[in-house]
C-alpha cells in the first residue's frame, strides 16, 4: 500500500508570512476567539438557569386566573400579548401563591401563539407547577426551552476558527502547493484546503437551509390558500393597532417594520373565540401607510367579517388574500437551487491512495477486469455472480439506464410542484399590475415546458417495449456480442427499429465555477436495423466487437462508456429511445 | 544533488505481463525509505485521474544503492490515446526526504500497443433533429 507522504518542496511563489504579519493575524484571530468565548460564557449562564429548573419539584397548582391579555392597551409593543396567571400551591406543608408563568418570555406577537402555549399547560392531566426547593416561594408553570443550547455551536465555531487560526499561524508549515509536474503522481492527494470542497460544503448547507425554509414556510402558504374555502362569520373588532418591529444591522443602522395587530372576537355554534390573526402570510411592511390603511378598515368596536376554519373554529383570518408578500416564499426555492447547483458543480480532483488490483472472483475463477472504481467493480461482480436472468431463455436481461416510468414520475412531480406554486399567484391575480405579470412569464413558460414534457413522457409509457437479452454475462473485446430482443406491446406501430453499440469518451473539467463534460463518440456499430418499414417482434443479432478498441473505463473525471442504444420510430407519436449501459471487458 | 534512475527490461507490455527493472539511487543524505510505484494516470482535456496500483517500499536505503523490482500488471486499463483522454502507465520512484522523483512511462495493451481511438461524426440527438428538419 502506498504511503501518504508529506514533504518539503519548492514553493509555488507564496511568501512565508513575516513575524509582523503573524502578530497582526494573531490579534485578529484572537478577537474571534475571545468574542466566541465571551458569548459562550453568557449563553451557558442564561441556559444554566433553565437547566436548574429541571431539578425543581413538581406540585399541584389550582388556578385563580389563567388568560391571555393584550397589554399595554393600544401600544405598538412588538409582542403585546401576555399570558396572565395566578395560582396557589402547597410545598412541604406551607401554602404559596405565584403569578409567574415562566422565567423568560411570556410575551407573544399574536393572541393565537400565546393561547397555544397556555393551553398546553392547562390541558395536562394534572396541572403542576415547578417549585424551587431552595426558595419555595418561587414557582413557575413552564420551563424555558433548552433550544438555546444549540446556539452554543456558534461561539464554539468562533473559538475554533480563532484558536485554530492562531495555532496554524505559528505552526511551521510542512506542505506547500507545488505544480503537479514537479511532484510524483503517486504523491497527489486530496487537498484539504481545496476551495471547491468549501464550495460543496456551503452548497450542502444552503440546500439544507432552503429545504428547511420550504418545509417551514410552505405550511403558511398552503394555509392561506385554503382560507378561500373558510366560512365567512360576523366578527367584532376589540382593538385595532399596528406593531412596530425594530432590527439593527452590523453597521448600527436601525430598520423599522410595521404590521397590523387587529384583535377580534367571533362566535361559532354559540361559543366565543378570539383571534389576532390578520392572515397566515406575513403582513409586515416598512411602509407604515400600508399598514395604517389596513387597520383603518377595522376600527375598534366595528363589525367585520372573519373567515373561520370549518374544521377548527379556533382558527380564523380577516384576509384571504395572498398579496405581494407571498412572492417571498419563493426565495427558499432559489436557495435550494443555488445550494444544489453548488454541490453539483463543485467537484474536486483527487488521487486514490488505495491500490486497486483487479481481484479474482473465486466463485467463477476469473479475474474481474479493472474498471477504476469500487462501485463499478461491485456492479460488475454482481453481474457475474447474480445477473437478472430471463427464466424462459436463461438470457441476461439488460435494463435501461433511465426507465420510462421513472422519467414520467420524475417529470410529473417536478411539474406539479412547480406549477402548483406558480398557479397560486396567477389565480390570485395582481390587480392589473403589469410588472407582476411580466415577472411571472418565465415561471409560466418553465411550467408549460414541464407539462409538455409530462405529456410526451406519458405517451412514451404506452410505447412498445423492446426488451434486450444478452447471451453471455459480459461483452469481451474481440468476441461476439450476441443478443435477442422481444418487442411487447403494439409492435405494429413501429416503423423502424435500430440497435447500435456505441462507445464514447467523456472527459470532465472545470471552467470557472462550472463543470463541463466533453464527449466524443469513437465507436458506433450497427447491431440491427430494420428495413422496408417492417419490424419483427422478435429477433436475434450478433456483433463481433473489435479487439482493437477500448474496454469500459470509469474514473472520477474521465470515462470510456459503452451503451446499447435502441431507437424506434413511431409516426405521430413519441419515439422510443432507450439506452442500456453495458460493460465491455478486456 | 541526488538522483534516482529507473532502468526497465522493456517498455511495451501485454496486460498481465510482469514489469521488471532496476532502481538505482545516489542521495545527498541517507534515506530511511524510498518508494516505487506502478500507476496509471490520465492526460487530456479532462481533470487528471490517477491510481497507484502497486507499491514497493525500500527501507534503510542509505545514500547509494540499487535494487531490482518487478510488478505484475493487471489486465486493465489499456494504455490509450483518444480525442479527449489518454491513459498512461508509469513506473515512478520517489525519495521523500530529498524531494527526488523519477518516472518512466510504459505501454500496456493488446499487441503491446496503446489503443488509439478516433472520433466519428456525431450521430446524436442534435444531428437527428437537424436531419429531420432538413438542416443537414
Amino acid at each position: 500500500m502506498p504511503v501518504q507522504l508529506n514533504f518539503e518542496t519548492q514553493s509555488s511563489g507564496r511568501a512565508e508570512t513575516g513575524f509582523g504579519g503573524k502578530i497582526l493575524l494573531s490579534i485578529f484571530l484572537g478577537i474571534f476567539f475571545f468574542a466566541g468565548l465571551f458569548f459562550f460564557v453568557v449563553l451557558v449562564g442564561s441556559v444554566g438557569q433553565t437547566i436548574e429548573t429541571y431539578f425543581w419539584h413538581g406540585t399541584s397548582a389550582s388556578f385563580q386566573v389563567s388568560e391571555v391579555v393584550r397589554e399595554p392597551d393600544g401600544s405598538q409593543e412588538e409582542n403585546p400579548y401576555v399570558i396572565r396567571v395566578r395560582y396557589d400551591y402547597h410545598y412541604l406543608g406551607s401554602s404559596y401563591t405565584s403569578d409567574k408563568f415562566a422565567f423568560s418570555g411570556g410575551r407573544y406577537g399574536s393572541y393565537e401563539a400565546a393561547r397555544e402555549v397556555l393551553d398546553d399547560v392547562l390541558n395536562t392531566d394534572e396541572s403542576q407547577c415547578l417549585v424551587d426547593p431552595d426558595n419555595p416561594s418561587t414557582a413557575i408553570l413552564k420551563r424555558d426551552s433548552l433550544a438555546m443550547l444549540l446556539f452554543l455551536v456558534i461561539p464554539i465555531i468562533f473559538m475554533f476558527v480563532g484558536g485554530g487560526g492562531v495555532y496554524f499561524t505559528w505552526k511551521k508549515a510542512t506542505v506547500k502547493d507545488v505544480a503537479i509536474s514537479s511532484i510524483g503522481i503517486s504523491q497527489l492527494k486530496a487537498k484539504k484546503s481545496d476551495p471547491r470542497k468549501v464550495v460543496k460544503f456551503i452548497g450542502y448547507i444552503l440546500s439544507i437551509i432552503g429545504l428547511a425554509l420550504v418545509y417551514y414556510l410552505t405550511g403558511d402558504l398552503w394555509k392561506q390558500w385554503q382560507t378561500k374555502n373558510w366560512k365567512p362569520t360576523d366578527a367584532t373588532v376589540m382593538e385595532s393597532n399596528y406593531l412596530r418591529h425594530e432590527s439593527t444591522d452590523d453597521d448600527g443602522h436601525t430598520s423599522v417594520g410595521w404590521s397590523p395587530d387587529i384583535f377580534y372576537t367571533y362566535r361559532v355554534d354559540g361559543a366565543e373565540f378570539k383571534s389576532s390573526r390578520y392572515r397566515f402570510i406575513s403582513s409586515s411592511s416598512s411602509d407604515i401607510d400600508n399598514v395604517i390603511a389596513i387597520t383603518s378598515r377595522y376600527g375598534a368596536g366595528s363589525m367585520t367579517i372573519a373567515y373561520v376554519n370549518p374544521d377548527d373554529p379556533a382558527e380564523a383570518v380577516l384576509s384571504q388574500e395572498l398579496g405581494w408578500g407571498a412572492l417571498l416564499y419563493l426565495i427558499p426555492l432559489l436557495v435550494v437551487g443555488i445550494g444544489t447547483t453548488m454541490v453539483r458543480r463543485s467537484g474536486a480532483t483527487y488521487v486514490s491512495s488505495k491500490p486497486v488490483m483487479a481481484g479474482v472472483v473465486q466463485e467463477s475463477g476469473r479475474e474481474v477486469p479493472y474498471v477504476a472504481n469500487y462501485e463499478q467493480r461491485e456492479k460488475l461482480i454482481q453481474q457475474y455472480l447474480a445477473p437478472t436472468v430471463d427464466p424462459a431463455t436463461g438470457y441476461l436481461l439488460l435494463k435501461p439506464t433511465f426507465g420510462r416510468k421513472g422519467k414520467f414520475f420524475g417529470l410529473l412531480f417536478a411539474a406539479i410542484f412547480w406549477n402548483g406554486i406558480v398557479s397560486v399567484f396567477l389565480v390570485q391575480g395582481f390587480d392589473g399590475a403589469i410588472f407582476m405579470l411580466l415577472f411571472m412569464v418565465p415561471f409560466v413558460l418553465v411550467g408549460l415546458g414541464l407539462v409538455a414534457g409530462v405529456f410526451h413522457q406519458f405517451l412514451a409509457l404506452f410505447n412498445p417495449v423492446i426488451q434486450l437479452k444478452v447471451k453471455s454475462q459480459e461483452i469481451r473485446l474481440g468476441q461476439k456480442f450476441e443478443f435477442v430482443w422481444d418487442i411487447t406491446g403494439r409492435s405494429d406501430k413501429l416503423r423502424k427499429v435500430s440497435i447500435h453499440l456505441v462507445g464514447r469518451e467523456e472527459a470532465s473539467y472545470r471552467r470557472g465555477t462550472d463543470t463541463v463534460t466533453a464527449k466524443s463518440t469513437f465507436a458506433d456499430y450497427v447491431v440491427y436495423e430494420s428495413s422496408g418499414g417492417v419490424v419483427s417482434s422478435q429477433g436475434n443479432a450478433s456483433l463481433a466487437v473489435p479487439d482493437s478498441t477500448m474496454h469500459s473505463f470509469n474514473a472520477t473525471n474521465n470515462k470510456i462508456i459503452w451503451e446499447v442504444v435502441v431507437k424506434g420510430e413511431i409516426p405521430r407519436w413519441a419515439d422510443i429511445s432507450d439506452n442500456y449501459g453495458v460493460i465491455v471487458t478486456p | 544533488m541526488g538522483s534516482l534512475t529507473i532502468t526497465l527490461s522493456d517498455r511495451e507490455f501485454l496486460p498481465g505481463d510482469v514489469v521488471s527493472g532496476n532502481l538505482s539511487w545516489r542521495l545527498e543524505t541517507s534515506a530511511e525509505a524510498l518508494s516505487l510505484h506502478l500507476l496509471w494516470h490520465t492526460e487530456g482535456i479532462g481533470t487528471k485521474d490517477a491510481e497507484v496500483v502497486q507499491t514497493i517500499e525500500i527501507h534503510q536505503a542509505g545514500t547509494i544503492g540499487e535494487r531490482d523490482f518487478s510488478f505484475k500488471l493487471p489486465l486493465s486499463p489499456f494504455s490509450m490515446k483518444g480525442t479527449h483522454i489518454a491513459i498512461i502507465w508509469s513506473v515512478e520512484a520517489v525519495c521523500e526526504q530529498d524531494n527526488l522523483l523519477c518516472r518512466e512511462d510504459i505501454v500496456v495493451g493488446p499487441g503491446k500497443h496503446a489503443v488509439v481511438l478516433a472520433a466519428i461524426p456525431d450521430s446524436g440527438k442534435a444531428a437527428e433533429l437537424q436531419k429531420k428538419w432538413g438542416l443537414r
